[in-house]
């Protein structure tokens, strides 16, 4: 069955930051060597992700959490252990593969929306279908239809700085679906929203689920934590439940 | 990415800090302005070098007064009216010998005091450098022989003395001593020796009177008998000179071709030293990109780190950015040959109207080549340029670039 297909499958991926001491906070993970100082944010993490799943990764501050959905959405490489995506490892592609990747299969919701300024909403959706060749007239055509799925088709001609805080998560929730991916990455989609439009991007997101795609939403959120089917805690670079 | 999104993106990023970019593009006008300049007034002076000497005829042999030869002697004057007598005399292959003594003289007419170039010349030298009198008469051998305070002005004479009338038999002061005016020039742009639409022609008599260095000519023009026949004109004139002159060599030779060569050559050494100067110019250009690219680059590393979580490879980024800079650069090799183009031709005008001593009249020709090599240059320039802050943003780690605050 569909469902039970892996869409993810992560063992034990280490990852490792070579930082100056000033910077390195957490002095218990971190092993001196000269002026830099070796830490280690994930320390072994094995991980299997169904296609189609509701997933959320809890954990406190400094527990490797963003660190863990930065290397699932391939914008990180782990320093060790092996990572496969729909079959297929990930670990040894090179800059411009992955950038590929990223494109085709995954949507990010960052907590800081991360929404161009200068670009009207519609421009922003766009953003990923400019780097897959997407012909002018059909990325307009999807970024409206992404814009209508998460209900702001009326502000598409607005800037993000024209939006409320909601509305602009809304509108980086249309830029992560408008390519079609298969994972939804969402890292505190509500942290820096009031509880409504929390709530509301919350149950966008889990709208999208239930339309098939793959959700990962790292939280340290009560109210979405309870949302969710499987929760992965992370504590120290390690996953604990 | 598609082109047009570079060009839409780069657009975009550049009209944000709009005067940034002014005054990059500023930079490449200037750089691209100067090459155009450089090169049209070069191209300019080469076609007009070569229109004049060939315009001169073929047979023509030129005795130059040599200043600075080092085999001259105290006891030698340089190009005297005896070596001109002399030439007349036992040149055989000589058809017409005329003196040259140019003279910078303040002429005076009606309030009005200018400085041109006086001429000491003789009766032959419009048949010799082709130039034609289109009212009164040129200067002859009485004039010569007697001294006689009367000259002749060049077509452009008139105009710079503000006087529209007929000058023809009107008096006018060279140097504070009253002439008589006997003829006027049909308007003819060059000869090599002298631009005959500034001069004022005098009796060569004359001249050397009101000369400090009285006995030295400037140039002794010899026109050959036959075309075919001119470097041995120029053999026989050299081996003459030279027995005149004691075994002195203080004149040089010139035939038409030499002539042309040397004239090429002096005007492409001053096209490559301006050339240097717009090169140099295009180079701080380019570092005037460089910058701006870099400053946009620290703008924009959290913009590149979204591009680049969406799907943006490396060499798109590279890619948007050398666009930004083609853009700047563009706009400015555009902007910079209209500039060129048009400071080129005012410029020649300028040097035309307060050089009147140049041996000729300056033009600027802008061809298609001098457009072409100075809008090649800006493109290399800011590909460049641009290349150093492409490669700085393509690098940017996604992770590290989306932290950024």
């Amino acid at each position: 069955m569909d469902e039970e297909r892996t869409a993810i499958q992560l063992e034990n991926i280490e990852k490792v930051f070579n930082m100056s001491r000033t910077a390195a906070g957490h002095a218990d993970r971190a092993v001196r060597r000269g002026s830099v100082v070796a830490v280690r944010a994930l320390k072994g993490v094995s991980l299997s992700v169904k296609e189609g799943e509701l997933l959320g990764i809890t954990g406190p501050s400094g527990s490797g959490k963003s660190t863990l959905l930065h290397i699932l959405g391939c914008l990180l490489k782990p320093t060790s252990g092996r990572y496969t995506l729909m079959g297929r490892p990930v670990e040894s592609l090179n800059e411009y593969q992955l950038a590929a990747l990223r494109n085709r299969n995954f949507g990010f919701v960052f907590q800081a929306f991360n929404l161009l300024p200068r670009l009207s909403a519609l421009d922003n959706v766009q953003l990923p279908l400019v780097y897959n060749a997407t012909p002018p007239w059909r990325r307009r055509e999807m970024a409206r239809e992404a814009l209508e799925q998460v209900g702001l088709s009326q502000r598409a001609h607005h800037r993000p700085g024209e939006l409320s805080g909601g509305e602009q998560q809304r509108v980086a929730i249309a830029r992560a679906l408008v390519a079609n991916p298969s994972v939804i990455l969402a890292d505190e989609p509500t942290g820096n929203l009031d509880s409504e439009s929390g709530k509301s991007v919350l149950e966008t997101l889990l709208a999208l689920n239930e339309k098939g795609k793959t959700v990962i939403i790292v939280t340290h959120e009560q109210a979405i934590v309870e949302r969710m089917p499987r929760i992965v805690k992370l504590r120290d670079g390690l996953v604990t439940a | 990415m598609r082109p047009f999104d570079g060009v839409r993106i780069g657009v975009r990023s550049l009209t944000a800090s709009w005067l940034r970019s002014l005054l990059s593009i500023l930079g490449v006008v200037i750089g691209v302005g100067t090459l155009v300049v450089m090169i049209s007034i070069g191209e300019g002076t080469k076609r007009q070098i070569v229109r004049s000497v060939e315009a001169m005829g073929s047979n023509l042999v030129v005795i130059e007064n040599s200043m600075t030869a080092p085999l001259r002697r105290r006891e030698t004057t340089g190009l005297s009216l005896r070596d001109v007598e002399l030439l007349k005399e036992h040149c055989h292959l000589a058809k017409a010998v005329v003196p040259l003594k140019m003279l910078p003289v303040k002429v005076s007419y009606g309030g009005m005091t200018r400085l041109l170039v006086g001429q000491g010349t003789a009766a032959e030298l419009p048949r010799v450098a082709n130039l034609n009198v289109v009212e009164g008469r040129f200067l002859c051998q009485k004039d010569v022989d007697e001294f006689a305070k009367v000259c002749v002005l060049g077509a452009g004479v008139p105009k710079r003395l503000g006087v529209r009338e007929s000058l023809v038999n009107k008096f006018l002061a060279l140097n504070g001593q009253g002439f008589r005016v006997v003829g006027i020039l049909k308007k003819k742009d060059y000869t090599k020796f002298i631009n005959p639409d500034i001069c004022v022609f005098i009796p060569v008599t004359v001249c050397q009177e009101m000369s400090e260095n009285r006995e030295s000519l400037s140039d002794i023009l010899v026109q050959g008998v036959s075309s075919h026949l001119v470097h041995r004109t120029k053999q026989e004139l050299s081996r003459l000179m030279k027995f005149f002159h004691k075994g002195s060599v203080d004149f040089t030779l010139w035939a038409q071709d030499e002539l042309l060569e040397r004239q090429k050559k002096v005007t492409e050494t001053l096209q490559k030293a301006l050339g240097a100067i717009a090169l140099i110019a295009l180079i701080i250009a380019g570092i005037g990109i460089m910058n701006v690219l870099l400053a946009s680059v620290s703008e924009r590393i959290r913009e590149i780190g979204i591009r680049k979580a969406v799907g943006a490879s490396p060499w798109d980024v590279l890619i948007q950015f050398v666009w930004e800079s083609l853009l700047l650069t563009v706009t400015g090799g555009i902007l910079g040959i209209g500039v060129g183009v048009a400071a080129g031709n005012w410029i020649c005008r300028i040097l035309t109207v307060h050089l009147p001593q140049a041996e000729h009249k300056w033009i600027a020709v802008t061809s298609p080549q001098s457009v072409v090599v100075s809008f090649g240059f800006a493109l290399v320039t800011g590909v460049f340029f641009g290349l150093y802050p492409a490669v700085k943003a393509a690098r940017l780690d996604p992770c590290e670039a989306l932290a950024y605050e």
